[in-house]
């Protein structure tokens, strides 16, 4: 399926760039659509295990509206700072969407594949991750545009640099700082 | 989450602080870090308490934790169906789920004509998509022939009106085998004979050629009247990816596992071939597991990736030890899985210890070829077991390695004889053929008979060299060259008697041997003897071949006039005349080779096609000599850029190597190698990497995987690159320099060096791509004289890594030097100039250079249809495909189509409809 305005995301991220604070407005629903149909479709069909790799969904994203025409670095950086934050919201949104479902839902039957063989996952509840990043948001809101860049975006530490401007061994302290605190907070409010 | 708990440090300047403390904290070992953070917070507890906090959720945290690339990073958890219930697809209505996993989702259903149960499975859409509708809708047709009472039917397979791909089976209802035979504690012979059943189902199926690959406990129900029915026979073969068959049977590369390794077998996680007896190790897992209520890999849990190194690399246990509990079990487990079996600990061992320890055994070899070579031969076994007949498996004692050891004695016996039979059969052979072969009656019978003479002299020459050389030393030992040539000139003498002529052709054969072992330096003071005792005799034709014999290894060391010299003296003295046929030949094939090592690529394909001209014309007909013209003339067109002639030029000679029954040869490796270097200079990607495959196959077979070429291994690897898969093609070429770093071969290190470079830049790994040249400029320009052609592909990769980082101005400027210089290299022109035509498109489409792309693309393309290929190829589709992707971006719709379509015509024969090359003509083209 061919992507529909593949030249038109393009146009727009650069209007954005050269100051064309419309290009904006237009661009969030362009990108937000595409992501929210590559999540539904892959959480839906393809994934055996049921996870999502976030940053995956954003660049296929990334070349399915603008692939075709490589972009400048510096739209491209802000394409994924824009595409960050929407697939973050897009998976707080299923989440809670699901774990609403999921009261009174039905239980799992027969598993065909004996799951025990299957590596245990020490995966992090999206929900309790953004949570967590609403309160480092409070506290240092650079670090947590680091942690949505590298978590939601999955840009290198080199990437997220040229995106934000800051040195990267700024971003390496940040993401560092960050992912303990995350993980630190997050234990503390899953065991009362 | 709204309860989480407001942090200690609010103050921003404090979390700066925090920060800064916990990154030098984490620097320091961990004994280190108490006294540091003493010193660093000095009273202030609070924000020591902060930061050691900090750093042991790091150290909780591990590496996993919000890592991007780890394969499972959020887990949504959400129902991979909101079951569509009473949803009819085809003519079946859904009716509830009876599970799901890593290979689908499956729903009891009803077919709504025949009313009754069937299992609807929903492929997971990830495998299937990579299939292809159209072969899954075949390959179902083909599977649902299979019937036998113990397989579960395939009734039908199709796509939904969604598109969404799907199996109709047989419904059963019934119980895992394993947990079937414990509810009942069947006992031992109870177990065989219902295994027995199994067998019989997997036999069926194989002797319709259809392999299973996935046989486990949940795919071998048994009914409750005691009925085997096994499930999804060929369904993991027909999920399987067609570009890189074997793999995806156990790995998909972002999926996870789609089968459990724990009863797969070594080959499907080497990606080695898959055969019936791939089917037998997954038998004999289940086997074990039945008779031992053991996994062959020990108790406990294990993780896939010990299971994985289990799998390839430890012996099971011995199946009777293993229910002993000689290992790891606790004394209750043994007993209760003996109880399970009606018996006790001790006399379920003694049940077990001999035939059956033997039986599984032999079914769980690592090697394929050590297995039962398909399940009726298990089942044989088996049956005879429970008949108390000897069975034919052999446990490995001593006795059997004695065994082995004479085994291989007889063959060194056998070949002796071999080569005394090869002396008399040549001769006649050949003389039948002469009979047979209309033009030898034209020739005058004086002629023929001398020139057969020859040719028998010299076939029994090599017959009797290459017994010398591979049966002689039976005990491993190296010969040395005055043994080797003292053995040798013993055999003559007895056979020949002692003339200087025979002496000569000796040297020659032994020379000529050390030749093809690229030991040249050995080679020469046995040429240089050979070539002066020649030139007492009074035979012209000796003396021409000992003079062009030794001429090879001059151009071998580098004295090209020196060997120039030697063969058009010996071809001026070799009379054109019937009876010098053979000596002529051998003179062109050696001046070919001379030619080609001096760069003459023109003269060495004259010579040899002079030399298949004079082979029409010979009086005799000889398959050996024949064969050593074809493949000195495929290489010949080879070095000179002729690949379409080439290609048909090998293929002829592999065909005549199979039919010499030399096709497993090192010879045949040779071939294949240079043969795959021509398919993938015509762009037939695929094509070429199946001959590079079989010639690495050859080469493991022959010795060890030491003996595999680096260059070869390189050369897979470039062609893996093209066909866009990275980490294979940097394994190879990762390997392929590590080889060629051992061996001290600095040129195929350059080549590694180069194709790594490749393989990053395209992955788009900037900071390996930039290790890599800076790894390779010093070198290039330490060993390259000034003018070649290596100075011209520095500014392309230069180009090529800007291009990379975003620099425009630079990446620009250097892809346009390096095209000024490839074609200011007039030796190399056309394939560079396209090769580098191709590289500056892609750095002009990139910078949005939309005419420059264009004019680049369709120039290579030029290059490329006008000089090279000959029906598809993935050059010229690659250069069609960057021309759409141009006039698509100039807003030049239909053009970009049309281009599109061209392009896809090109590429998906040549490198696959999955390459990403050939999705994105797809997509242009509106298809």
């Amino acid at each position: 399926m061919a992507p529909e305005f593949p030249n038109n995301v393009t146009e727009l991220l650069k209007g954005w760039h050269d100051g064309d604070r419309h290009a904006l407005d237009a661009l969030l629903p362009l990108v937000y659509k595409e992501l929210q149909r590559l999540a539904h479709f892959h959480l839906r069909k393809e994934r055996p295990d049921h996870t999502l790799q976030s940053a995956a969904l954003v660049h296929e994203a990334y070349c399915r509206l603008v692939g075709q025409s490589p972009l400048e670095l510096e739209n491209r950086t802000h394409f994924f700072a824009v595409a960050a934050q929407l697939m973050r919201q897009i998976l707080v949104d299923y989440s809670r969407r699901h774990r609403a479902a999921k009261r009174g839902a039905g239980t799992c039957k027969i598993s065909l594949d004996d799951a025990a063989v299957l590596p245990q996952r020490k995966d992090a509840d999206v929900l309790a991750v953004d949570d967590a990043l609403k309160a480092l948001a409070k506290i240092d809101p650079r670090q947590s545009r680091v942690v949505e860049l590298r978590f939601f975006a999955g840009l290198s530490l080199e990437e997220i640099s040229e995106a934000m401007g800051i040195a990267p061994a700024t971003v390496q302290r940040d993401w560092t700082a960050a992912r303990a605190w995350l993980h630190r907070e997050i234990s503390r409010s899953a065991s009362p | 989450m709204s309860d989480l708990q407001e942090s200690s440090v609010t103050n921003s300047e404090r979390w700066e602080r925090t920060k800064q403390l916990l990154e030098e904290a984490l620097r320091l070992a961990p004994d280190q870090r108490p006294a540091f953070l003493d010193c660093a917070c000095g009273a202030d507890a609070e924000l020591r308490a902060e930061v050691e906090s900090l750093v042991v959720a790091h150290e909780q945290a591990g590496s996993q934790f919000l890592n991007p690339a780890a394969a499972e990073t959020i887990n949504v958890t959400v129902d991979p169906f909101p079951a569509p219930l009473n949803e009819v697809i085809g003519h079946y209505r859904l009716i509830e789920q009876l599970g799901h996993g890593g290979m689908g989702v499956v729903y009891k259903a009803e077919d709504t004509r025949l009313h009754r149960f069937v299992a609807l499975k929903f492929p997971n859409a990830a495998l299937v998509g990579r299939v292809g509708a159209e072969r899954f809708r075949r390959e179902g047709t083909i599977l649902a022939r299979l019937t036998h009472p113990h397989i579960a039917r395939l009734i039908d397979a199709g796509v939904s009106t969604l598109g969404q791909p799907y199996l109709v089976l047989e419904h059963v209802e019934g119980e895992h085998i394993d947990r079937y035979c414990d509810a009942r504690s069947l006992t031992i012979e109870a177990r065989l004979r219902l295994f027995l059943n199994v067998l019989a189902a997997v036999s069926h199926a194989h002797a319709n050629l259809i392999v299973h690959r996935d046989i486990k406990p949940s795919n071998v129900l048994v009914t409750p009247e005691g009925q085997v029915k096994l499930l999804d026979f060929g369904i993991a073969k027909l999920l399987e990816d067609d570009t890189r068959p074997g793999l995806a049977t156990v790995l998909t590369r972002e999926g996870g596992w789609v089968l459990t390794p724990e009863y797969a077998a070594p080959e499907q996680v080497t990606s080695g071939p898959i055969t019936t007896a791939t089917d037998v190790y997954s038998l004999g897992v289940l086997l074990y597991l039945l008779l031992s209520g053991q996994h062959p890999a020990g108790s406990g849990m294990h993780s896939s990736a010990e299971l994985l190194k289990a799998l390839v690399e430890i012996d099971p246990e011995r199946l009777s030890d293993s229910a002993a509990g000689k290992r790891k079990l606790m004394p209750e487990t043994t007993a209760e899985n003996a109880a399970r079996r009606g018996t006790t600990s001790d006399k379920l061992c003694r049940t077990l210890r001999g035939d059956l320890d033997t039986i599984v055994a032999k079914a769980l070899k690592k090697r394929q070829q050590e297995r039962y070579v398909s399940a009726a031969a298990l089942a044989d076994d088996l049956r005879r077991h429970l008949e108390h007949l000897p069975i034919s498996a052999r446990p490995d004692t001593l006795a059997y390695r004695a065994a082995k050891f004479a085994r291989r004695n007889r063959t060194a016996v056998s070949l002796a004889s071999l080569a005394v039979v090869a002396l008399a059969v040549g001769l006649v052979g050949t003389v039948t053929q002469r009979n047979r072969a209309e033009k030898a009656a034209l020739v005058a019978s004086a002629q023929r008979d001398f020139a057969l003479r020859q040719l028998s002299r010299a076939e029994a020459i090599n017959d009797l060299n290459a017994f010398l050389l591979s049966g002689a030393a039976p005990s491993g030992k190296p010969f040395t060259v005055g043994k080797l040539l003292a053995n040798a000139e013993h055999v003559v003498n007895r056979q020949y008697g002692e003339t200087d002529e025979n002496r000569v052709e000796m040297l020659i054969a032994i020379g000529r041997q050390y030749q093809t072992n690229e030991e040249d330096a050995r080679a020469l003071p046995l040429l240089a003897k050979a070539h002066e005792l020649a030139q007492k005799t009074s035979d012209r034709a000796l003396r021409g071949k000992a003079a062009c014999a030794l001429a090879t290894t001059s151009a071998h060391t580098g004295e090209f006039q020196r060997a120039e010299q030697l063969i058009s003296t010996a071809l001026n003295g070799l009379p054109y005349e019937p009876q010098f046929a053979l000596h002529r030949i051998f003179c062109l094939l050696r001046g070919s080779e001379v030619s080609r090592e001096a760069g003459n690529v023109q003269l060495g394909l004259e010579r040899a096609q002079a030399a298949q001209r004079v082979l029409g014309q010979a009086p005799f007909a000889s398959a050996a000599v024949d064969l050593q013209v074809s493949m000195d003339l495929a290489e010949a067109y080879r070095m000179a850029g002729r690949h379409r002639e080439a290609n048909s030029a090998f293929r002829e000679v592999a065909a005549k190597l199979q039919a010499l029954g030399r096709d497993d040869t090192e010879t045949a490796g040779t071939v294949l190698n240079n043969w795959g270097l021509v398919v993938n200079r015509l762009g037939r990607q695929l094509e070429a990497e199946q001959l590079f495959r079989r010639a690495i196959a050859i080469s493991r077979a022959d010795r060890t995987e030491r003996s595999v070429a680096p260059m070869l291994l390189n050369n897979l690897a470039r062609t893996l690159l093209e066909l866009n898969r990275f980490s294979e093609a940097a394994d190879y070429a990762e390997r392929a320099y590590a080889k060629a770093r051992q061996a001290g071969d600095e040129i195929v290190m350059n080549q590694a060096l180069s194709v790594r470079f490749q393989i990053y830049i395209d992955q788009g790994d900037v900071l390996r791509a930039a290790q890599a040249l800076a790894e390779l400029q010093p070198r290039w320009k330490r060993m390259m004289p000034p003018g070649h052609i290596a100075f011209a592909i520095l500014p392309l990769y230069q180009g090529l890594l800007a291009m990379k980082r975003g620099d425009r101005e630079t990446a620009i400027a250097k892809a346009d030097r390096a095209v000024a210089l490839a074609e200011a290299n007039r030796e190399n022109l056309t394939y560079l100039s396209m090769a580098f035509l191709l590289r500056r498109a892609e750095v002009n489409l990139t910078f949005q250079r939309l005419d420059e792309t264009k004019d680049d693309a369709e120039k290579a393309r030029a290059i490329e249809q006008t000089a090279f290929s000959e029906g598809p190829s993935s050059r010229v589709g690659s250069a069609y495909l960057m021309e759409a992707r141009a006039l698509r971006a100039q807003g030049k719709f239909n053009e970009a189509r049309v281009a599109a379509r061209s392009a896809l015509e090109h590429l998906e024969p040549t490198v696959g409809a999955d390459h990403p090359k050939s999705k994105l003509a797809r997509t242009l083209a509106g298809e």
